[in-house]
């Protein structure tokens, strides 16, 4: 049971549920005092790797929430996927900042071609981490193992995770969509909490995901030692 | 009774020599185990430098030592952001709002040091010296972690020779490339940190770590994993995204699996240094396979997965 509450939880706070599991939830918030602990801890997981503001959860949060699901007039229409949703308008520009988040392509990858340029769009502020040098990205030379190069793909992915190009450093870039930001948030998470498995990256955490942060080094109160 | 001492004589004197073999010629595995216990142990304070891709950052680490250790790794350059680590507890503060975020006991600031688990057997990697070096003002011994396939990344580690304090470490694919690194250029070894130096700040927000179910059947299964990599768990979440961790011990690889929507794209491959990400769409399903190895090791999992009879 605990489980389910759990997944309905982060399904709320991704904008995953529908209306009537939205009212279940947050009935089951305003009377278990443990769900808006457990609600403000994956928030803040979740947002300090999106380096967004953490806004933690406000006495009265749930009655405000559902006082408005009861002000709505119908029921929000259905846009695709949740994450796809989750994704619409500013929340692209909004995580890009996120530590791991901005991943290069590979050079050369038969099978793998580059969107239409037309889809490709700036993402202001956007990622503007150098592309690893080609030789970085490639695969290495691996003999005796099968061709695994599945077959061709499509290009019409969601213009959100086109790459964009960054022409100084002579490689593409592209911009995680929020789905698969999700995913390697959950794949960290989950190496960091079994103890069996690899080390996570916690110098990701401290490094700067955008060169441009450069300028604004310095800030007032920064303990730069 | 001459016989019982004998023996033990000649218990002990194997002993000495085996104490002095070591003392003289300590093997890639005491090296490793000792560095292991520098990094926890040791009070040390230093700068160094983490390089992925074309990407060059500076970082400041401070360690105390001792049964319940702290370090705090501050990010030199862009925005501050900083790491502090006591004991188990990881805090994360970026911008104004500290903010608790992993517990984990394994945890350590410093990057790109492979975990023990998976060296121990040498079935997956070989332990190698690789010479004697300088790094930051200090003599060091390399050690070369090798992989034995080309389905993970090695490592290379300069430990330095008085304490095994890893003074550089850089992750290199099955060409010798290296794909991520880090290296000391400053450091102080048995400086301990002030307090203040490892600190927090104030406003700590108390927020407990998050802990993904480990609950769940799994649906698919890798019929034909890279050798070592073992399941590590299953979970599905609600919108119905089944999530498997596999892991050879030191590498370790996300798998999901989700339905296929039209419009999305097919296929996908993504990386970031030793990070690579992989897509791929066969009947109307949707794999992703996430996880610090080749590509090569993510294309033969994601394209040997297998739907488990649910009658099963």
């Amino acid at each position: 049971m605990n489980e389910h509450i759990d997944e309905q939880l982060s399904a709320l706070m991704d904008g995953e549920l529908e209306r009537d599991q939205t009212r279940f939830v947050l009935r089951r918030v305003a009377t278990d005092q443990a769900l808006p602990l457990r609600w403000e801890r994956y928030h803040i997981a979740r947002q300090t790797l999106r380096r967004q503001e953490i806004v933690t959860l406000r006495d009265g949060f749930a009655d405000a929430v559902m006082e408005r699901l009861d002000a709505e007039a119908a029921v929000r229409p259905h846009a695709g996927r949740p994450w796809a949703r989750w994704g619409a308008g500013g929340a692209i520009a909004a995580s890009v900042a996120v530590a791991a988040l901005v991943m290069t392509r590979p050079a050369s990858i038969p099978g793998d071609a580059a969107p239409p340029l037309a889809a490709v769009r700036p993402a202001a502020p956007g990622p503007t981490i150098a592309a690893a040098p080609a030789a970085a990205s490639s695969a290495p030379a691996v003999s005796g193992l099968p061709d695994v190069r599945p077959p061709l793909l499509l290009p019409n992915g969601p213009a959100e995770a086109s790459p964009v190009s960054f022409g100084a450093e002579g490689g593409q870039v592209v911009v995680l969509d929020p789905r698969l930001q999700s995913y390697l948030v959950r794949h960290y998470q989950s190496t960091g909490t079994t103890g069996t498995t690899g080390f996570v990256p916690y110098v990701l955490l401290a490094t700067p995901q955008d060169p441009g942060e450069a300028a604004r080094a310095g800030q007032p109160g920064a303990r730069n030692r | 009774m001459i016989a019982t001492s004998l023996r033990l004589l000649f218990f002990l004197a194997g002993g000495i020599t085996a104490f002095r073999a070591y003392a003289d010629d300590p093997t890639p595995a005491d090296e490793l185990a000792r560095m292991y216990g520098a990094v926890r142990q040791l009070d040390y304070q230093g700068t160094f430098v983490y390089t992925r891709g074309a990407q060059v950052d500076a970082l400041r680490i401070f360690h105390a030592g001792g049964p319940v250790d702290r370090e705090r790794l501050v990010g030199l350059n862009g925005a501050p952001a900083e790491v502090v680590r006591e004991g188990s507890t990881v805090t994360c503060l970026q911008g104004a709002t500290p903010t608790m975020l992993f517990r984990n006991a394994a945890a350590h600031l410093l990057p790109l040091l492979p975990t023990p688990r998976g060296l121990a057997s040498g079935d997956l990697y070989e332990l190698s010296p690789g010479g004697t070096d300088r790094v930051a003002g200090y003599r060091a011994t390399r050690i070369d972690v090798v992989p034995r396939d080309g389905y993970r990344y090695g490592y290379r580690l300069w430990l330095e020779d008085a304490s095994g304090l890893p003074l550089r470490s850089a992750v290199v694919d099955a060409s010798h490339r290296t794909l991520e690194e880090y290296m000391f250029v400053t450091l102080d070894i048995g400086a301990k940190p002030r307090d203040a130096d490892l600190a927090a700040g104030a406003a700590t927000t108390g927020a407990a770590p998050i802990e993904e179910a480990a609950a769940g059947a799994a649906r698919w299964r890798v019929a034909d994993p890279p050798p070592g990599f073992v399941l590590g768990g299953a979970h599905t979440s609600a919108d119905g995204v089944e999530h498997q961790l596999y892991s050879d011990g030191v590498a370790s690889v996300s798998i999901y699996i989700e339905p296929h929507v039209a419009g999305e794209r097919a296929e996908q491959r993504l990386r970031r240094g030793m990070l690579g990400i992989y897509s791929h769409t066969s009947g109307g399903t949707r794999f992703t396979a996430i996880g610090d190895v080749p590509r090569v090791t993510l294309e033969r999992m994601v394209r040997s997965l297998q739907r488990l009879d649910p009658a099963r």
